[in-house]
């Protein structure tokens, strides 16, 4: 009773009345009929938002199911991307007109330069320059001689995007390389996708980057191969017979690796005796450790940063575990020499490239970036060349150089010998190449073998 | 205007303790309308504790305030300004970088139309969970207001078009309306002094609050004040309460005067009540300094010639007729006079457009003891920071030792023998008595001396031996104060200026610091004190100079000083 | 008098006809479109933020946080209801309708935020704001980098890229129309008290904390919007867009076009976000086709830097001081009795 003399008397006493209420009431109006009004749209809805939503909740599922070679789903998120970009992209297809003439190709690059991840752009940066400079040297490409447009990004996605529409916009490049951080990728990804030109990112492993759509390329692997990678090396080489795994439980990255490894492990006919998790930062593993060590493996699978590593390699050899440790690229950093001492040597990593890789491509690699840049090249420098060199093969292979001859040409490249080994497409456009495993001695990486992928 | 006579304002009793000090103690007032009285106490007497207290900035411990009839205490500034009480400040805090009138505007806000009315609000927070409804609906009331704003609602329009007409008559019952555009702080100190008074007055109040209105104005401006403050009173039929140094103010206008000394209500009455008041002469000069005057006019009058004496005019008559304090003069008239340490000639400070000393000459000679006394704001700190070089004097020059040192940084002056003890100690807190006495020999690299000089400093206070690995912070404010003697000491100063040392200390501590500075004084350092006590200051002194309003009333040999009625009238106003 | 409701809403009705023959003059130019669309989403935050350290004299630095809590807001509703459309309107139009909508839900929810955390702080006079938004902003970053649902460190993806330069550039106008009609109403005048001297303004009867609440709610909507607009043009959003380095760039932005001037924080925001993307211009030609070209481009932030540097070594109040481009108009002078 009161609180209906309270409006009533609250409404009276509204007595300036401006254009305050009628907005207010017109707003809720609003409001309320949106919430009569929504509905799916027919047909298409179902199929369009909720694979996405599926993805989302289930990533580290995701991640390994597109990993296994078996091509299942993946398709229907990149014809998403690509229709969500749909009243871009009309526009953006004039700025096609691929520069045929002139006496220079134009290729674009978005890398850090600057912030935090800025080693890994010059790195990268320094890789493309190299390649740049031997396919001139040989005379080009289709008579023209390779140039590229760098932008740096500051480690940022919003920037990516903006360099991005600014290479393809402004600039009119016809391939675009880049970039390192998965992340800044999956920003630039969709721009390519949409203005239909083709992207080639030398080093970002995050399966996610390419399944944006057909205009994107790696020239690596993904991820969860490593996992694939140290199984058959676990089994192959060291003839393992149990393995125990401790992951990173917030990490997709770590969760997918040691999906793939239980899977591939037991496949070859090892039997993973124990999976333990820790979470990315934490100081105490005895735990996990005393419980592995309980069980007696062969080898002790640990998908994680060197950070985490170096700890968990200490107070292994504190509990007397045994068994061998075997890791991912998460752990290539100096650091991880400092972190684990003594305890850490013995143990396998599997990597992209290995800087002592006797092979005659790599070895020439070396000494050519050496004498420029006077340092010898990590990773991400042999991938980066590789990225310029799949790049320019693909630009003299196309019929033209518009968007999707070169997109066709790139999605052709087989058995094209990098410096990091031998890179294929396949239907997924990512690299199907080989990785190498290395040793950790005292502060260096040896290099021990390379693993093929399967067939 | 239709209530006049009943209570507008009330302290019921009021009490504050911070801490272990009682700050205000059972301190009761009444205002009513039109009532104009004032609250006095020398430095540190709780004046401006009663005015927070009043205005909601602290929570009383106990009693009750009430304004308007509604109980004030516990209630925030704000909700006690809407209650009827506005005040002024005592350095202006004007909202500097807005204009004269927007100034004027922000306190008339109290006129908004808002969405619920008081009753709605009322009937709201009758309801289950009133308390959530209320303030969700005082809420809405906030929001709504700019929302109007934003659009610019016709009924907003024409609240603001009568917030800027009431504000340009207050201005021009003020006599700014023509500096409405004006920025604040590019007004005079005058007009920024009544935009304050306007300031206040937009908020409607019943009852004005006046912090020391007066302060830092020349003799022109505080008696148009006068006139403005009565004027206001009848106009707006307030109750005015006027805290105030300057006594010529406060005893012209008030009606009734309160007097605080440490915290205590000493004090009750009409302006000539107070004056004679023996506890308020003693509050503002100094216990003895009752008995002194009564011997002095006992015997004759103070000549003219005292105002105008020159401390080596040992000869005078006037000496001999007191045999007790004349003999040192004497003594010393047989030997030359000697050498003049520090001549100031003619200083004037000025802080923006407030002239705190108005050209003052002063010396001292080699041995002496010189007080420099006079009321509140009479400009003793200011012509001690101008000597000692941390503020830059506008005028005059200051000779140490010989050198003109006009405007010298004070680190140049430490060096050739100045130390400063100043007011509220200065002392490194967080250090412990011993490093803060270090500090003090900085300058000096003869490990062996300083650690001669610091067992002396604990040979003169004997508690600081005790407490020298303690931190300073922790000490009492009299070990404070001895601490802040001891490390000026630690320079080997040939001058020490001192400004009041015994502010806020138990009289025994006040003894103690007094005895050694006589025998530091004696072992031939030459000191520059400052000091209200007067009777304290000036028993000491072999010279003395009283200051009012930035300038020298009277000077001359400490002891003589005491008799002159000059003192009185410069502390406590008489005419 | 009876005219008088066609002032609040005019100058929208100018603007908008404006922003939308500018938005359809420029659909085949991508590049400008970003750009701009950056440019806006820095003005609004820059205006917004203005109105809390500028204005009203606090040091909020945690305005990305208020950003991040917008665009993970509106970018994840936006997704949720990418396939659905309103029955009684064409798919175009259901789009931007829906897009309003989350835009307007995350300024909703920065503004919740915005209250929860000024209600404690804003009550403490001092730096006590500086610190809790600082934490605050960090506290986003990381719940966001570690949340399954929101994509972790990777980011959120698949957000609709349904915003306009026309919507962006909308919000940027009422922003500023905010900050400015805030500022000349006699509310607006009580948060200048504030700044200005927060004793005198409390005891002249101005209930500081609420003002300095409210303003802090209003500048945190409008940091949400900013991160709404902002998802629905990016590609992808990610924690890393939204750390204490984007916070302390709309700082610098305020505190270069001076502190209180809205002016000052548009055009600063304006030239500081177009700054370098001049600069990769300027530096790129010229230098075609050299390793040279692409070392310059390196060289951007620094020169970014020492811009910024020498701007506030020269006018130390900042571009503007406090004043405003509207302050040239001629003051209506409103009649009054004369003295």
């Amino acid at each position: 009773m009161s609180a209906l003399r309270l409006i009533s008397d609250s409404l009276k006493s509204n007595r300036p009345k401006g254009a305050g209420s009628r907005p207010l009431v017109l707003c809720l109006g609003l409001g309320m009929a949106l919430v009569v009004a929504c509905q799916k749209k027919p047909g298409e809805g179902a199929s369009e938002a909720s694979p996405e939503r599926a993805e989302v909740s289930k990533t580290g599922a995701g991640q390994a199911v597109h990993s296994g070679q078996a091509a299942t789903a993946g398709a229907g998120a990149g014809a998403e991307a690509a229709a969500a970009e749909k009243p871009a992209s009309d526009s953006a297809a004039a700025a096609l007109g691929a520069p045929e003439g002139g006496d220079v190709i134009l290729l674009g690059e978005v890398g850090s330069l600057t912030g935090a991840q800025a080693t890994f752009g010059i790195s990268t940066r320094n890789g493309i320059e190299l390649a740049i400079r031997d396919i001139n040297e040989k005379g080009g490409v289709r008579g023209k001689k390779l140039a590229v447009r760098v932008y740096d990004n500051q480690g940022k996605p919003e920037e990516s995007a903006n360099a991005m529409t600014r290479l393809i916009a402004q600039d009119k490049v016809v391939l675009i390389l880049g970039e390192v951080a998965s992340t800044n990728s999956l920003a630039m990804a969709p721009k390519a996708q949409a203005s239909q030109v083709p992207m080639i990112s030398p080093s970002s492993t995050n399966p996610k980057v390419t399944e944006v759509g057909d205009y994107i390329f790696r020239v690596c692997f993904i991820d969860p191969f490593q996992g694939f990678v140290m199984a058959k090396f676990a089994r192959d080489h060291l003839k393992a017979t149990s393995a125990a795994i401790l992951k990173d439980q917030k990490s997709d990255y770590s969760i997918g690796l040691t999906e793939v490894f239980t899977e591939q492990f037991t496949k070859l006919g090892g039997k993973v005796v124990s999976t333990e998790a820790y979470a990315q930062g934490d100081t105490d593993f005895r735990a996990q450790l005393t419980a592995i060590r309980r069980t007696k493996p062969d080898v002790l699978y640990i998908p994680g940063y060197y950070t985490d590593v170096g700890l968990i390699a200490r107070q292994a050899k504190q509990l007397g575990v045994k068994s061998v440790l075997l890791g991912s690229d998460g752990w290539e950093s100096a650091k991880l020499f400092e972190l684990g001492g003594t305890a850490i040597e013995g143990s396998y990593l599997s990597n992209h490239y290995a800087m002592n890789d006797p092979s005659p491509a790599a070895k020439a690699f070396r000494e050519k970036y050496k004498a420029a840049y006077g340092a010898t090249p990590d990773s991400l420098a042999a991938l980066g060349y590789d990225a310029a060199m799949v790049a320019a093969d693909a630009l003299a292979r196309a019929k033209d150089l518009s968007g999707p001859s070169v997109r066709d040409a790139i999605a052709a490249t087989k058995d094209f010998p990098g410096v990091a080994g031998r890179i294929s497409l396949n239907d997924k456009r990512n690299a199907v190449k080989p990785a190498v495993v290395l040793k950790v001695g005292n502060g260096t990486l040896e290099y021990v073998t390379t693993i093929q992928p399967d067939a | 205007m239709t209530e006049t006579t009943g209570v507008r304002l009330r302290a019921d009793h009021v009490s504050i303790r911070f801490g272990g000090l009682l700050a205000l103690s059972d301190f009761s007032l009444e205002i009513r309308g039109g009532d104009l009285k004032g609250l006095i106490g020398p430095n540190g007497a709780g004046k401006t504790t009663a005015f927070n207290v009043l205005t909601g900035v602290y929570r009383p411990t106990s009693g009750a305030v009430v304004v308007a009839g509604m109980r004030a205490d516990g209630k925030k500034p704000h909700q006690i300004n809407r209650l009827g009480l506005a005040r002024t400040f005592q350095n202006i805090r004007l909202f500097k970088e807005l204009s004269v009138i927007d100034n004027v505007k922000v306190a008339s806000l109290s006129d908004t139309h808002p969405i619920f009315k008081p009753k709605a609000l009322a009937r709201a927070g009758r309801l289950p969970g009133g308390d959530y409804w209320r303030a969700a609906l005082e809420a809405s009331n906030n929001y709504y207001d700019w929302w109007r704003a934003l659009l610019l609602s016709p009924g907003y329009l024409r609240e603001e078009r009568e917030i800027t007409e009431r504000s340009e008559a207050m201005l021009s019952v003020m006599g700014l309306w023509h500096r409405r555009h004006e920025v604040a702080k590019s007004l005079p100190y005058g007009e920024q002094r009544r935009l304050e008074i306007a300031r206040a007055l937009a908020t409607k109040p019943k009852v004005l609050l006046l912090d020391e209105p007066a302060a830092g104005m020349n003799t022109k401006e505080k008696a148009d004040l006068m006139v403005l403050i009565r004027e206001l009173r009848d106009r707006f039929s307030l109750g005015v309460l006027v805290i105030e140094h300057d006594m010529k103010l406060v005893m012209g206008i008030c009606e009734v005067i309160t007097v605080l000394d440490h915290g205590e209500t000493i004090a009750v009455g009409t302006p000539a009540e107070v004056r004679r008041d023996p506890k308020v002469i003693e509050a503002y000069l100094g216990d003895a300094f009752v008995e002194a005057q009564k011997a002095s006019t006992a015997k004759s009058a103070p000549s003219e010639a005292m105002t105008s004496a020159h401390p080596e005019m040992s000869a005078h008559p006037e000496m001999s007729a007191h045999p007790e304090i004349s003999a040192h003069p004497e003594d010393r008239s047989a030997r030359p006079v000697p050498e003049l340490i520090l001549e100031a000639k003619d200083l004037v400070v000025s802080y923006g457009a407030v002239t705190a000393v108005r050209g003052i000459s002063l010396a001292v000679r080699k041995g002496q003891l010189v007080a420099l006394i006079g009321g509140n704001g009479a400009g003793k700190t200011s012509t001690l920071r101008a000597i000692s070089g941390m503020i830059k004097p506008a005028g005059g020059s200051v000779r140490f030792l010989g050198e003109d040192i006009t405007g010298a940084k004070a680190h140049v002056l430490v060096p050739r023998g100045m130390a400063h003890a100043p007011e509220g100690r200065g002392i490194f807190l967080n250090l412990t008595v011993e490093e803060n006495l270090m500090l003090g020999a900085y300058l000096r690299r003869d490990a062996a001396e300083i650690e001669h000089d610091a067992e002396r400093c604990y040979g003169l206070f004997p508690i600081l031996k005790q407490r020298r690995r303690q931190v300073a912070g922790t000490l009492s404010g009299g070990e404070q104060q001895m601490l802040a003697l001891s490390r000026a000491l630690m320079n080997r100063p040939r001058l020490l200026l001192l400004d009041e040392p015994s502010l806020g200390l138990a009289p025994q501590i006040v003894d103690t610091i007094f005895e050694v500075l006589k025998d530091v004084n004696a072992s031939g350092v030459s000191v520059l004190l400052v000091e209200q006590n007067a009777h304290l200051a000036l028993s000491l002194a072999h010279v003395g100079y009283v200051l009012e309003t930035g300038q020298i009333v009277t000077e001359g040999p400490g002891p003589t000083l005491l008799t002159s009625p000059e003192i009185r009238k410069a502390y406590l106003g008489e005419s | 008098m009876s005219r008088e409701w066609i002032k609040g809403p005019l100058p929208v009705l100018v603007v908008l006809p404006i922003l939308s023959v500018l938005t359809y003059a420029t659909t085949d130019m991508p590049f400008f479109i970003y750009l701009a669309s950056i440019t806006g989403v820095n003005v609004i935050l820059a205006v917004s933020l203005n109105i809390v350290n500028g204005i009203t004299g606090q040091f909020s630095i945690g305005h990305a946080g208020f950003m991040a809590v917008g665009a993970y807001a509106a970018g994840y509703f936006s997704r949720a209801l990418a396939g659905v459309q309103l029955v009684f309107l064409p798919e175009v139009v259901s789009d931007q309708v829906i897009f309003l909508v989350a835009v307007v839900f995350g300024g909703m929810l920065a503004a919740l935020f915005g209250f929860l955390v000024g209600l404690p702080s804003l009550r403490l006079r001092g730096d006590y704001l500086a610190i809790v938004t600082l934490g605050f902003g960090e506290i986003i970053r990381v719940f966001l980098q570690n949340t399954e649902a929101l994509g972790r460190a990777l980011g959120l993806r698949g957000i609709p890229q349904r915003s306009s330069l026309l919507a962006v550039w909308m919000a940027a106008f009422l922003t500023i129309l905010v900050a400015r009609r805030i500022v000349s109403s006699s509310h607006g005048r009580s948060l200048l008290a504030i700044r200005e001297d927060e004793v005198a303004a409390e005891a002249m009867g101005v209930d500081t904390t609420g003002y300095k609440v409210r303003a802090f709610v209003v500048s945190s909507f409008f940091a949400g919007v900013a991160g709404a607009l902002f998802a629905h043009f990016v590609p992808i959003i990610n924690p890393s867009s939204f750390t204490f380095v984007k916070s302390m760039e709309i700082v610098v932005m305020i505190v270069a076009g001076g502190l209180g001037s809205t002016t000052g924080a548009v055009l600063t925001a304006i030239i500081l976000t177009l700054l370098p993307e001049q600069l990769r211009t300027v530096l790129t030609s010229g230098a075609e086709g050299t390793d040279l070209a692409q070392r310059v481009d390196q060289l951007r932030m620094p020169i970014y830097g020492a811009t910024l540097v020498a701007l506030m070594l020269l006018r130390p109040q900042g571009l503007f001081g406090t004043r405003e481009l509207w302050d040239l108009w001629p003051r209506s002078q409103p009649k009054a009795s004369d003295p």
